[in-house]
């Protein structure tokens, strides 16, 4: 009987112009979402292209220029425009190396935090400086966001389960066919649910027939981890939508009435709830403006220079091996030497500072991240910048990765600096070495997004079937 | 006549569930919004002021050092928060915080607020222009979809016109109707929303652009009572009529503005890191270098300094040349600054021609900018800060190298102290007033106006074609 029940919606449904100008609709949705994240995958990774291009250009040029220098063919320029020293092409102020997040073919399911964070930095012997173009960005444009494929996902997919569920008997009431249906040979309620089933089962056909090829079509190998976790988002999404459209349609009113309430309900869970976590979030777990980040930074810097010489002549002490020079006859190598005796308490300090106003902000997107099961919107927003590598979980990711990279950096050059040795080809060709492309960092709960809506789709069940197991359905 | 069918429809509005439920729930996020929101910017305005002012001592105390030196150790400002911020927080979270102006360079402003959030922030934030923008559209149509379509459904609308009742008047009727009951929650909100500007203690030029974001807020509602009775008009059936509202409204509010977003930065692109920053270094190489003394720019401006002042060598001038060639420096670099962040901006002003192209079909764009525009969180306010910013970086370090230049022997590197940097200019920023914009806003606000009349018109127009079944 399901089966014919099946037969039978598919085909009503198949003939409905409303159906094809639904599907129409998300296969525009998608496409697009999926053409611009491709557009901007591209323009990353031009732009990271064109970053590295000319750093390798540019070490060419002073390898060339180091060869003619140990050939005898160049004399040494100013020291600080030496490219055999090790402080120049290892970066303080300018070499370093520029080391890149690749982006990854699932970078354009969703934009997340990607805009907002830079993907490049130049990793230096103090540290590392943030590049990319995010600085560049319309703060218009950031305000709106993106129409990515989250996006479509999160906010328009349930729109389109609402559309095909708000009537389910409603219409059929209003049009005077309920009666026709009732006379079937099978209980209401069996009715009802192969009605619901059916029109789910279609639903989520078309959607994994539109979402598939177009992600295959993106570059996103049907046979990657992205490309089934995001089918089974979708999948769990339209299930969510459809439990809800359920409870929603055995409330028993018109067809006005579950439209209202359906949209509320989408409303609350896309809209309002995503807003009130924010508020939420931002009222519980403040973080302060890095306006007072800058000042106490600038305290600090100022506290260090005050008592720098009593940091040196503290390492001096514990370093007895070394003798520290009168100020007038230091030399440029004494002046950095000290100044990367001191860095790492330095740095410690810094970090402290930074470490105060990261911890605050982790402290509050925790806070966020506890109150996804309050909207299966948050869970599916959530999956899909997972999937894509966007969400603030794998920026820190990459930033742990780079502080990793940098460190291995520092430590090649300044081994070189404290032997006081120069840079030859052979150097050059080594370090040339380091990978300036990091993979996309691989989040280990990259599922917590699906468990949540799985969860919200055990919720939305139960409460669909605690209507369902009542005796009288509200529509007769 | 208008006035008995208003009345009718108030009334059958008041006395459904809906009406209670929505505004119930409409009043509890608007008031929500405004706690939160309020509470939110004016710490954020204690802070911003805490930091200028810790800044401006620090400037003050620093350690004595050469003049130049002192513009190389730089100061900071911070971005202003503005006593209508919590009204509708604009591009705020994604522009930055702080601002580090030194001596040869023009930095771009560091520390968005939402960078320190998490990727939920993107999903939006209640504010009470969240509740009055995305909200209140929906209120109206979930009170007017049937305006029309229900008196056909039931049969009243055979039984009005047989009475005379002309299909203009009807119109009128509903749409006044539908406005009191839209007031009737609105006017309550209006008050509240003032709450922070009596607070905050805030002058008459916020209380008049307050007034102006009401007026834009009525003209907002007031198109979408007119589209929501057209679209009740014209599909004839109170399900076709809500479902039409509904997508309508995710059309406008929804996807607009982000396809719109796509479309701009596909149309004109911003440049890239590596694109502009060559630029820029090429440009900067094409002039003076203040600290390069090899720089053929620097050689040929000496060679013509000297003769100008008839002198031999640069010890000779009557004034400090390495001073006068920081400075000499310092003007080429911000001309060269300048050059590109206009590039920039006028890449950014093509893009926001294509957002308020797309208002043309989505009167939330339209509103969305203004109101940001009257409360001061547009981007356009914020490029003003920052430019008033680079003046006074210019203004700062050109006091410090005229210092040099003037009041310094060559050869020499005096240092200055605590009552030197005390004199030296102040940041104070005034944002434009409402009276200067009155030209940039003439246009926007003539395409609210517009869309208001011709969404009634077109609603009028629908409402003479109506049909009784």
């Amino acid at each position: 009987m399901f089966l014919l029940q099946l037969k039978y919606e598919t085909l009503r449904l198949m003939r409905s112009p409303a159906l094809w100008m639904l599907m129409a609709f998300l296969a525009g949705s998608v496409g697009l979402g999926l053409y611009n994240g491709s557009q901007r995958v591209a323009a990353r990774q031009q732009s990271i292209g064109e970053m590295l291009g000319s750093q390798q250009t540019s070490l060419e040029k002073q390898k060339a220029e180091a060869d003619s220098i140990a050939r005898g063919l160049k004399k040494t320029e100013d020291w600080w425009l030496d490219p055999t020293n090790v402080i120049v092409v290892g970066g303080v102020w300018e070499g370093g190396w520029v080391t890149a997040i690749d982006p990854a073919p699932q970078t354009l399911l969703a934009v997340g935090m990607s805009d907002l964070q830079p993907d490049v930095w130049r990793l230096t012997l103090m540290g590392k400086e943030a590049r990319g173009d995010s600085e560049f960005e319309n703060p218009v444009n950031l305000m709106f966001g993106t129409f990515d494929l989250a996006f479509v996902m999160a906010f328009l997919l349930p729109l389109l389960v609402v559309a095909l569920s708000f009537n389910l008997i409603s219409a059929e009431r209003e049009q005077g066919t309920l009666s026709l249906q009732w006379a079937q040979p099978v209980g209401q309620r069996e009715l009802f649910l192969h009605k619901t089933l059916a029109r789910f089962l279609l639903l989520t056909g078309m959607t994994l027939l539109i979402v598939l090829p177009a992600l295959a079509g993106s570059g996103i190998s049907l046979a990657s981890s992205a490309a089934w976790m995001t089918a089974a988002t979708a999948v769990l999404y339209v299930f969510f939508w459809f439990l809800l459209a359920l409870g929603i349609n055995l409330l028993g009113g018109s067809s006005a009435q579950n439209a209202l309430r359906c949209m509320g309900t989408w409303l609350a869970f896309t809209l309002i709830i995503p807003a009130l976590v924010n508020m939420l979030a931002q009222k519980i777990y403040p973080v302060p403006s890095r306006a007072g980040f800058q000042t106490a930074m600038r305290d600090l810097d100022t506290q260090l220079e005050a008592n720098r010489e009593q940091r040196l002549s503290d390492f001096y002490r514990q370093h007895p091996e070394l003798t520290q020079k009168p100020e007038a006859e230091k030399e440029w190598q004494d002046w950095y030497r000290e100044d990367f005796a001191l860095l790492k308490g330095e740095k410690r300090l810094k970090d402290s500072l930074e470490q105060a106003y990261a911890d605050k902000a982790t402290q509050q997107a925790d806070f966020s991240d506890k109150l996804t099961l309050l909207s299966p919107a948050l869970s599916v927003y959530r999956q899909m910048t997972d999937i894509a590598g966007t969400s603030r979980r794998a920026y820190q990711a990459s930033v742990t990765a780079l502080d990793g990279a940098q460190q291995n950096w520092a430590a090649w050059f300044l081994e070189k600096f404290d032997a006081g040795q120069s840079l030859t080809v052979a150097d050059y060709e080594t370090f040339m070495k380091f990978p300036d492309r990091l993979p996309l960092p691989s989040l280990p709960a990259a599922w917590t997004g699906a468990g949540w809506l799985l969860l919200q789709c055990l919720m939305a069940g139960l409460w669909s079937a605690a209507r369902v197991q009542r005796k009288s359905f509200g529509f007769q | 006549m208008i006035l008995e069918i208003a009345r009718q429809e108030f009334r059958g509005m008041l006395r459904e569930g809906r009406f209670r439920t929505a505004a119930l729930l409409l009043s509890a996020l608007f008031l929500l919004s405004l706690i939160g929101a309020y509470d939110y910017y004016a710490s954020l305005k204690q802070q911003h002021d805490e930091a200028a002012r810790t800044m401006r001592s620090q400037w003050d105390n620093q350690k004595e050092k050469n003049p130049h030196s002192a513009a190389h150790y730089g100061t900071f400002v911070f971005k202003p928060i503005y006593p209508l911020s919590y009204f509708d927080r604009g591009v705020d979270a994604f522009t930055g915080n702080t601002l580090f102006l030194e001596a040869h360079r023009s930095n771009q402003a560091t520390f968005r607020g939402a960078e320190d959030q998490g990727e939920f922030a993107r999903l939006g934030a209640l504010t009470p222009a969240f509740v009055l923008g995305m909200l209140m559209p929906l209120f109206i149509i979930v009170l007017g979809f049937g305006a029309a379509a229900a008196e056909r459904e039931n049969g009243n609308l055979r039984l009005l016109l047989a009475q005379g009742v002309r299909p203009a008047t009807l119109f009128m009727g509903k749409s006044l109707g539908l406005w009191a009951a839209v007031l009737l929650l609105a006017l309550p909100f209006f008050v509240a929303g003032a709450v922070g500007l009596f607070v905050a203690n805030a002058g008459a030029e916020h209380w008049l652009r307050y007034s102006c974001t009401l007026l834009l807020y009525l003209a907002y509602f007031g198109s979408f009572i007119h589209l929501t009775l057209l679209i009740s008009a014209w599909a004839g059936r109170q399900n076709v009529a809500l479902v039409g509202a509904l997508g309508v409204w995710v059309f406008a509010c929804l996807i607009v503005p982000k396809a719109a977003v796509n479309m701009a930065k596909q149309m004109y692109p911003a440049p890239n890191w590596q694109a502009y920053h060559t630029a820029l270094k090429e440009d900067l190489e094409n002039g003076v270098d203040g600290h390069d003394s090899q720089n053929i720019f620097y050689k040929k401006l000496e060679e013509e300094t000297l003769k100008k002042y008839g002198v031999d060598s640069i010890q000779h001038l009557p004034f400090n040349w390495w001073g006068f060639m920081l400075q000499k420096g310092e003007e080429h670099e911000t001309y060269v600054f300048q050059k590109h962040k206009q590039k920039l901006l006028d890449v950014y002003e093509k893009q926001q021609a294509v957002h308020r192209a797309a208002a043309v079909v989505s009167p939330y764009m339209l509103t969305n900018s203004l109101s940001q525009r009257l409360v001061g969180t547009d981007v356009n306010t914020y490029f003003d800060f920052l430019a008033a910013a680079e003046r006074y970086r210019i203004q700062l370090v050109g006091e410090l190298n005229a210092d040099m230049t003037n009041n310094i022997k060559f050869g020499e590197w005096d240092d200055r102290g605590k009552e030197f940097f005390s004199k030296n200019a102040h940041f104070d920023y005034q944002p434009p007033t409402l009276g200067s914009l009155l030209g940039d806003l003439s246009k926007p606000a003539g395409a609210m106006l517009l869309w208001l009349i011709v969404s009634g018109l077109a609603a009028a127009f629908f409402f003479n074609r109506l049909k009784p079944l």
